[in-house]
């Protein structure tokens, strides 16, 4: 993954934190949008909008860093594609340093 | 259903449709199983102010991509076919402007002879084989228009400004090369309206600068072959002047739309040819209109025609089809001649012979109202040029893009058109 491409992410603007928890979500296997706001929640305590969430949804998929799966369901489900496991490798690479950075900081002050 | 739901659903409508088609029962099954809130409608609501700006936006974007690089194309292909004859035209004509001869001598002829060698070459490699000598071909002609057409004082400000406007259009075209294949679909509206603003931008920095700096007509070809006329019968002259700048400007519609479509379509050489008519289009009275109704139906009979058709069989919606560009250019015009009946092969070269010697005929009259020795309109070549073949080429353009429209068709049985996959 190129340094542009992490960068992508980030220039998803408002959707770069729901779309960042949508992968995350999706590294662990396929889900639908229900569960996929499920997931979220119980994750980080906050419930995404179907709004936010299927912005994040759309412009992954334009990216495509996901994917959708064929359904015969009103829901469809949707999964991780190669380069978007790349991209959130990357950018769980990016946050483990600054998180490491301002550990280091805070143990220091 | 309560209130919040209700909302929710009605802010789900009000999403663009593309987003709606894709998305929208997906977003219904979220809120159907999520407890109705507030804050669901205003997440909603944020969302599709989110989606039209995005998609405005990418609309926007994808337009103005679009018609800038029709626009540069077909400026560039228009002004570097246009520098041909006007080089003509410099050898026919002695140098007008005494003050600022040797800046032409010394700085715009060899630039001008270096400008038309890498245009030859050019012509045929354009930017797919050549980029650069093609770059370096549209530079110097920029450069030497400006120079060409302005005063000494100002060579250098016009010279500033044609490497401005030139590197402008040259990051258009590098653009296109990097540009995938959605963004190859034109639109004929981008067609018209690149064709009538070059047309007009063109027309109105010749005239502009023309007028400017020597006080008449830019164009040698208007006084050569117009003003003699129009000064021997004045009664006649407006009739001369509607009749000669239709019929140019309806030529050179038909070859702006056609260069546009042939360059875009990477045909060079029909591009290359079609745009060289453009330089017939001299600055008369009653140009603009004829010029502005003559594009509008003529864009609009090539967008019923095969040959848009046929140019974006190479280029379906889903992507460009992995063939190198001479294959696509081969298989462009094995496509192309495939779907050229000799109906329609017949009924060109028929009405080519028939225009001229009509063509011909008309010119001999008017000059024979207007009391004009037409021996002494023989003796100027490309008066009996503009007045013969601009209306052979339109009449041949329009009935080559009559015969492949669909009105044929839907006046009588015809073969059905065949879409050949590529």
């Amino acid at each position: 993954v190129t340094k542009k491409q992490s960068d992508t992410l980030n220039d998803l603007g408002r959707f770069s934190e729901p779309a960042l928890f949508v992968m995350i979500s999706l590294a662990e296997g396929p889900k639908h949008g229900y569960a996929m706001t499920q997931d979220i929640e119980q994750m980080t305590g906050q419930r995404p909008g179907p709004g936010t969430l299927y912005g994040a949804i759309s412009r992954l998929e334009s990216r495509k860093w996901i994917e959708p799966l064929p359904s015969d369901d009103r829901r469809r489900p949707y999964r991780l594609t190669g380069v978007g496991q790349k991209v959130l490798r990357a950018r769980l690479d990016a946050l483990r340093a600054v998180t490491k950075v301002a550990q280091a900081r805070l143990a220091a002050g | 259903m309560n209130l919040w739901t209700r909302a929710a659903f009605m802010l789900i409508r009000l999403h663009p449709p593309a987003w709606r088609q894709r998305y929208a029962d997906e977003v219904r099954t979220l809120v159907d199983a999520d407890a109705s809130r507030p804050g669901l409608a205003a997440d909603l609501a944020l969302s599709a102010l989110s989606e039209w700006s995005r998609a405005g936006g990418a609309s926007l974007l994808a337009f103005g991509r679009t018609l800038g690089l029709a626009v540069a194309r077909l400026t560039v292909a228009s002004i570097l076919s246009w520098m041909v004859v006007a080089a003509g035209l410099q050898w026919l004509e002695p140098p007008p402007w005494p003050v600022d001869a040797a800046f032409r001598v010394v700085l715009a002829g060899p630039m001008a002879q270096a400008a038309l060698a890498a245009l030859a070459v050019s012509s045929f490699e354009w930017t797919r084989r050549r980029p650069v000598l093609a770059r370096l071909a549209v530079v110097a002609a920029f450069v030497w228009l400006f120079v060409r057409f302005s005063s000494p004082a100002g060579v250098l400000v016009g010279a500033a400004g044609g490497w401005v406007f030139a590197l402008v259009i040259l990051s258009g075209i590098r653009g296109d090369e990097r540009r995938e294949a959605p963004g190859k679909v034109f639109h004929p509206l981008s067609a018209w309206m690149a064709t009538t603003s070059v047309f007009v931008l063109v027309s109105v920095i010749l005239e502009v600068v023309g007028l400017w700096t020597r006080g008449h007509a830019t164009y040698p070809l208007i006084r050569h072959s117009i003003e003699p006329i129009a000064s021997l019968s004045p009664f006649f002259a407006p009739g001369i002047a509607v009749f000669g700048g239709a019929c140019v400007l309806l030529a050179s519609g038909v070859a702006s739309v056609l260069s546009w479509s042939a360059i875009v379509r990477a045909r060079p050489l029909l591009g290359w040819l079609a745009t060289f008519a453009v330089c017939w289009a001299p600055s008369l009275p009653g140009r603009m209109p004829a010029g502005m109704i003559a594009m509008a139906v003529l864009s609009w009979l090539f967008a019923s025609s095969r040959f848009d058709r046929t140019w974006r069989c190479g280029e379906p919606p889903g992507g460009v089809t992995a063939q190198s560009p001479a294959q696509r250019h081969r298989s462009a015009a094995g496509r192309a001649l495939a779907r050229f009946r000799h109906f329609e092969l017949v009924s060109a070269l028929a009405a080519v012979t028939i225009a001229a010697g009509v063509s011909y005929i008309v010119l001999l009259a008017f000059l024979h109202i207007t009391g004009v020795n037409p021996g002494d309109a023989r003796r100027n070549p490309m008066l009996i040029a503009q007045w013969a073949l601009a209306p052979a080429l339109l009449t041949v353009f329009a009935a080559v893009l009559f015969a492949s429209s669909r009105i044929p068709r839907s006046l009588g049985p015809r073969v059905p058109f065949q879409q050949v996959t590529p």
